[in-house]
């Protein structure tokens, strides 16, 4: 996933909600994806997104402006999210996207084992630990920085430089043979 | 520190190097250990890739009219919300309002202030008669986690 833009800047801080508009219209499919690679389901992870702009747009004009948008939106995600996997007292596991067009240079010999790695790689992320897989998601996938991930989930940097090891040892582990 | 307790120390500082994330000095060491041992360069190009993949793992995208859908919704929602809000914040200034002319200068009212008091009456009663039908539908409302 392409890098997190910079906060919309040019939008003046005096239209509060075309800033919001902006902004929803930037990370609304990053908040959907990331309440769907927590709950699995994408009617769920739609109806997470929906609520989670609702929240953010009620605390929109009164919030704290020295704080950056995406780790708070995140970490609204990350609590409905649970939220709703309490509820619901069990994860899924989401389908990926079906196999894109294969490229000429690339050959579908290729592309299918790149294609099964990528799988293999999904299910043994979806087997790690919910503290490390969430971690380990927010950094490769999202490409939060350390400081945006222990503000989105509440934790101490120490702990996600941690987690992200444990994460990444683990896999490394459990991909011995296809790495 | 011997070589066997420093190469666990580096190890565990691999990822941290893979995301720039060691002081100078730290990265430095990591580099030097790096120079010397196959199984922690091997360990990093590993993170590497998985990183790498990762980054690629490609989830569904949801069809665009459920995006659409959700746009609208929010833009439908959070007015009302707002206005609710405003509603209920009025409503309540105002009797409170009516209360304090009331009990400072006891006297029967006049005309405006009447036709104020029962747009305000009015409005207290229809916002109690829908919450009070929302409580009442609520456990039997099997349509209730459609969104609207």
């Amino acid at each position: 996933m392409a890098a997190i833009p910079v906060a919309v800047a040019q939008v003046s801080r005096f239209e509060p909600e075309a800033e919001f508009a902006e902004l929803f219209a930037q990370y609304r499919l990053r908040a959907y994806y990331y309440a769907l690679q927590m709950l699995g389901n994408p009617d769920d992870a739609l109806e997470v997104t929906q609520e989670a702009f609702l929240r953010l747009h009620r605390h929109w004009v009164r919030r704290d402006r020295s704080r950056p948008f995406a780790p708070w939106m995140y970490s609204v995600v990350r609590n409905l999210s649970i939220d709703l996997l309490r509820k619901r007292a069990c994860r899924q596991e989401c389908e990926l996207e079906a196999a894109p067009e294969v490229a000429p240079e690339v050959g579908p010999e290729r592309e299918s084992q790149r294609r099964q790695l990528t799988e293999r790689l999904w299910r043994e992320i979806a087997r790690l630990p919910e503290a490390q897989r969430e971690v380990l998601l927010l950094r490769d996938w999202h490409g939060l920085s350390y400081a945006e991930i222990a503000e989105a989930t509440g934790t101490s940097l120490t702990t996600v430089n941690s987690r992200l090891h444990d994460a990444r040892s683990r896999l490394r582990e459990r991909l011995r043979g296809y790495l | 520190m011997n070589g066997e307790t420093s190469h666990a120390a580096i190890e565990r500082m691999l990822s941290a190097y893979l995301d720039e994330q060691l002081t100078q000095a730290e990265a430095q060491r990591v580099q030097l250990h790096l120079e010397e041992c196959a199984s922690c360069r091997t360990a990093l190009e590993q993170m590497r890739e998985i990183q790498r993949l990762t980054a690629q793992i490609p989830f569904r995208r949801p069809p665009e009219e459920a995006l659409e859908a959700l746009e609208g919704r929010l833009s439908v929602r959070a007015p009302r919300r707002g206005g609710w809000a405003l509603l209920i914040m009025g409503v309540a200034g105002w009797i409170l309002y009516g209360l304090i002319v009331l009990l400072r200068h006891p006297r029967w009212p006049s005309v405006p202030e009447l036709i104020a008091a029962a747009v305000v009456i009015g409005l207290l009663l229809l916002f109690v008669s829908v919450l009070r039908q929302r409580l009442l539908e609520r456990p039997h409302d099997r349509y209730r986690k459609i969104k609207r």
